[in-house]
């Protein structure tokens, strides 16, 4: 197929992939109890604003008009008045991007270096102690609720330990952005974060792995006389790696989920507490909105992780 | 070989897949390892090689002596330097057997670089020499390309150059045309022919198929259920086979020189080999079976050629 | 050779054979045990502990564990123990309610795709990836934030937002059994769609769907705890609403309003998949192959 022709075949299942979700929400917004009208039109805000939100989504049109006009509110950044702010939602979210991403990149990168490491280290002897004692630990922690292994974080180290700062992304009092506090900050929700998703995701190499191992060309390979350590790095691995690209792209819609829970537990001003502030104050154009970045979010780490699939293996890239 | 027997220790009872298997192969000879599907060949193969799967399959008896070291008790390390370079093996499946994320030159080259100590750079020369050794066109500009740019019949010629690489002194084909059509199927063994005798290599051919046999090997050992039936030279084999398997075997396949009116076939099924039949493995299947073939087995009996014939109608009167 | 085959002999017998392989996994017995345990607790809730669970006992607030009350009390003086056995009824209602609706929406979706293949297949499978990109939990969120946060709209947005993936797993061996011999033979001899699906292919995978389902049920309970974390529930009396409490408190120092709910759900949830386990030993001993078809699934998605 070659790469531009997978590249471009990606990106229009993303495309569609955003409509589709534009549609999702659209069809909720109208099954919803009251309707739109209720949603969106909050007897609170003012008239001007009322009539605003009336002409830019068309709430007294037909049902077809409306639907375009919505889809074109998503591609504009029009999606609704928040409540309780009273400004687009669409700024509302856009403030509180950074923060999320301070909390997801870094526990990310962290997930998928130790996964790997983890990983390989269970699979170069299956089954032995190490692999057990590292598939238990994944195990584990895999059923367990990230809001509830934050709270244990926050109570053990925050306050009877006293050692790391509560919550929240910098101290109050400082100005600016300080780089160790911001650290400092950091380090129990990433842990908590990390932790669960690591399960997971080493489960995920691991399978992989073991999947790989077992093929015939792992049995040429040692059939040449390689040492085991260049089958296993060299042969093994390089195959093994590949669906995890993949799996990395399904994974970043669970990492976003668990950034909603765990920072609510850290009152970390992200995308994450801003959904449960906007769920408890019924803001709902808000809530309505995170879904959709969120999905976009997701679908856009799932674009750029089959792009890079798609230029890691030869599969695809000659041919 | 001397007395070898491997057997597979699963959870769900004891699979005997080889038995008290004895053959001997001659430097420069072409030898088949001829049998159904589930004969045990293949892991014969695999055993010779130092490959077999070790936690559930086990080397329960034996010798397998190559050039006078036996190949069961080597360390890891000394098998490791013999495979790939003085016995080498070209395997079942072209589509599965190539890692596909590496390219081919560098996939030929790879024993190369392992066992004679060269750079990638020189290796990767050497490769393409032997890649249009073994009859791949514009060898040149394909070694750059990946398994899965080529054809079945490419992907086996490949395969059969990275085992060439580092001239082995044995060479072991599994089945090497079974996923082959029948055009390239002739195109490979001709191959195979001709390479065997310009490098005066060793060659231990596994196959179901005796055409193959009767073209490419001098000397040739049957094997039913694990163990070894018949061993002869190819000609006493096909003109006069003392074992009623073989002759089953024979009188299935097609000739082109004999008018033959009705395909015959040998009635039953391969034995459950986690249970297998007492006495003769063959007895419930054979036409010319007793109540001794049931009861005991067979030992080999001597032929005349240095082979044997497992079966008490061989037996020397 | 005796026929050892499990449909023919009686149940005591079954049953015997069943357990023996089940309990080849320690955790499940325990986790079996636990489950029992857990179901009689929350069924005899009002004889365990009569009385109104909800009522507020002012002059006992938040104290901690201790002779009068086990587990501590939260920030009305409830006693928090009563509200744990209280509360599982709630997740384990969700739990077979939700897994129950999604084994038979997958199931369904499942069947039509192995059996139709084709276009009624490809149709499915993209309806499926479409779940999978996208983040399940903000669509439960929003779908029951607007919908009103009752028993009933959890149960059904969980059920059916988790389908896809039991849908996969039938469809795939629905596509894998319809290639069989002998279902071929029923098609020649003119056997309906619905004989041969209900006859054939539905039983044959039975095992399959039940340990599939007890696998997801985990999943089921910690979204649903999730909801009720942040606030998405019409019961104060669960684990996940309990913990949004004692997020208000913790800062005193009331670790144990938080720790023994969370401790529940992680245990219950823990303890369906052992039994999931202990069923996929018990059942169907050839399951494991599924995670590797997972991982052959996505390569699949690329093409």
């Amino acid at each position: 197929m070659g790469l531009p022709a997978y590249v471009a075949k990606r990106a229009l299942v993303a495309i569609a992939l955003v409509l589709v979700v534009g549609t999702l929400n659209f069809a909720i917004l109208h099954l919803a109890p009251g309707g739109p009208e209720t949603i969106f039109l909050n007897p609170r805000i003012t008239p001007a604003a009322r009539a605003l939100i009336l002409k830019s989504f068309g709430l007294d049109r037909p049902i077809q008009e409306q639907y375009l006009l919505y889809l074109e509110g998503m591609v504009t950044g029009n999606w609704g008045l928040s409540y309780f702010y009273t400004e687009s939602a669409f700024n509302v979210i856009a403030s509180r991007i950074p923060a999320t991403l301070l909390l997801m990149v870094p526990s990310l990168i962290l997930t998928v270096l130790v996964g790997i490491l983890m990983g390989i280290l269970s699979v170069r002897r299956p089954y032995s102690f190490v692999d057990r004692f590292l598939s238990s630990f994944a195990f584990f922690f895999y059923s367990m609720p990230v809001f509830w292994l934050g709270f244990i974080l926050l109570t053990f180290f925050a306050v009877t330990l006293s050692v790391l700062p509560a919550g929240g992304m910098i101290s109050i009092t400082t100005t600016g952005f300080d780089v160790v506090d911001y650290l400092r900050h950091l380090i129990l929700p990433m842990t908590a974060l990390t932790l669960i998703n690591l399960a997971s995701f080493s489960l995920l190499v691991r399978s992989s792995m073991l999947e790989v191992l077992d093929q015939n060309y792992i049995v040429t390979a040692r059939g040449k006389g390689l040492s085991e350590r260049l089958v296993f790095y060299r042969h093994a691995l390089r195959n093994g790696l590949l669906p995890t690209v993949t799996m990395l792209g399904l994974f970043v819609g669970s990492i976003l989920s668990g950034a909603i829970l765990t920072e609510t537990v850290f009152s970390w001003p992200g995308l994450g507490s801003l959904t449960f502030d906007s769920i408890s104050r019924r803001d709902y154009p808000v809530v309505l909105a995170l879904f959709f970045i969120f999905s976009i979010l997701t679908i856009l780490s799932n674009l750029i992780t089959d792009i890079v699939y798609g230029i890691l293996d030869p599969q695809i890239t000659y041919d | 070989m001397q007395d070898l027997s491997v057997r597979f220790y699963l959870a769900s009872g004891v699979v005997n897949a080889v038995e008290n298997l004895s053959f001997n192969v001659r430097k420069g000879v072409g030898f088949g390892i001829v049998g159904e599907s589930g004969s045990g060949k293949t892991v014969t193969a695999l055993t010779i090689m130092g490959l077999l799967a070790r936690p559930p399959g086990r080397i329960d008896s034996g010798k397998i002596l190559y050039n006078g070291t036996n190949l069961l008790t080597t360390s890891q390390e000394d098998m490791r330097r013999l495979r790939g370079k003085s016995i080498a093996m070209v395997y079942q499946d072209p589509m599965t057997s190539l890692n596909p994320v590496l390219r081919v030159c560098f996939q030929i080259a790879e024993a190369l670089m392992v066992h004679e100590k060269i750079s990638q750079h020189e290796a990767e020369a050497r490769a393409v020499e032997l890649m249009s050794a073994v009859g791949i066109p514009d060898a040149e500009k394909r070694a750059k390309e990946y398994p899965h740019q080529f054809s079945g019949g490419m992907r086996q010629r490949i395969m059969i150059a990275m085992a060439l690489a580092t001239k082995p002194d044995l060479l072991i084909a599994d089945e090497p045309t079974t996923a082959l059509d029948v055009i390239t199927q002739s195109q490979i063994l001709a191959l195979l022919e001709d390479l065997q005798r310009k490098h005066d290599m060793t060659v231990i051919l596994v196959t179901h198929d005796l055409g193959i046999v009767a073209q490419l090997c001098d000397e040739a050992l049957v094997m039913y259920a694990g163990h070894g039936m018949e061993l002869n030279t190819v000609k006493d084999i096909f003109s006069h086979s003392k074992h009623p398997y073989t002759r089953g075997l024979l009188e299935s396949t097609t000739r082109v020189d004999k008018e033959i009116s009705r395909l015959s076939s040998i009635p039953g099924n391969i034995p459950d080999m986690i249970d297998p039949p007492t006495g003769c493995r063959f007895h419930p299947r054979c036409p010319l079976a007793d109540n001794r073939c049931a009861r005991q087995e067979p030992p080999a009996f001597l032929q005349v050629s240095g082979g044997y014939s497992k079966c008490w109608r061989s037996e020397p009167t | 050779m005796t026929d050892t085959s499990s449909a023919s002999r009686p149940y005591p017998a079954r049953a015997a054979t069943f357990w023996r392989s089940y309990s080849r996994s320690r955790g499940a017995v325990f986790a079996f045990f636990f489950l029992v345990a857990l179901i009689s607790a929350a069924v005899l809730a009002d004889y365990l502990f009569p009385g109104d669970v909800e009522a507020p006992d002012m002059s006992r607030i938040m104290l901690p564990p201790s002779f009068s009350a086990v587990l501590g009390t939260d920030h009305l003086g409830r006693d928090q123990l009563t509200m744990l056995v209280f509360g599982a009824r709630t997740s384990l209602i969700v739990a077979f309610s939700a897994g129950g609706l999604l084994a038979v929406v997958g199931t369904i979706a499942g069947l039509l795709a192995g059996y139709f293949g084709g276009k009624v297949d490809g149709l499915m499978m993209r309806i499926a990836d479409v779940f999978l990109t996208i983040p399940i939990l903000p669509l439960i969120l929003v779908i029951v934030s607007l919908t009103g946060p009752s028993l009933l709209n959890v149960m059904f947005a969980i059920g059916l937002t988790s389908w896809p993936v039991m849908a996969r797993v039938v469809r795939s061996d629905s596509l894998a059994l319809m290639k069989r011999e002998f279902i071929e033979i029923e098609r020649v001899m003119g056997a309906s769609s619905r004989r041969i699906v209900f006859k054939h292919l539905l039983p044959n995978q039975l095992n399959s769907v039940l340990v599939y389902t007890s696998l997801s049920i985990p999943v089921v309970i910690l979204t649903e705890a999730s909801l009720e974390f942040l606030g998405l529930t019409p019961l104060s009396v669960s684990w996940g609403f309990m913990l949004n409490v004692a997020m208000n408190y913790w800062i005193r120092g009331t670790w144990w309003m938080s720790f023994f709910p969370g401790l529940a759900i992680f245990a219950t949830a823990l303890a369906f998949y052992f039994v999931s386990e202990g069923l996929k030993e018990a059942l169907n001993p050839k399951l494991k192959r599924r995670r590797e078809s997972l991982v052959a699934q996505i390569a699949e998605r690329k093409k």
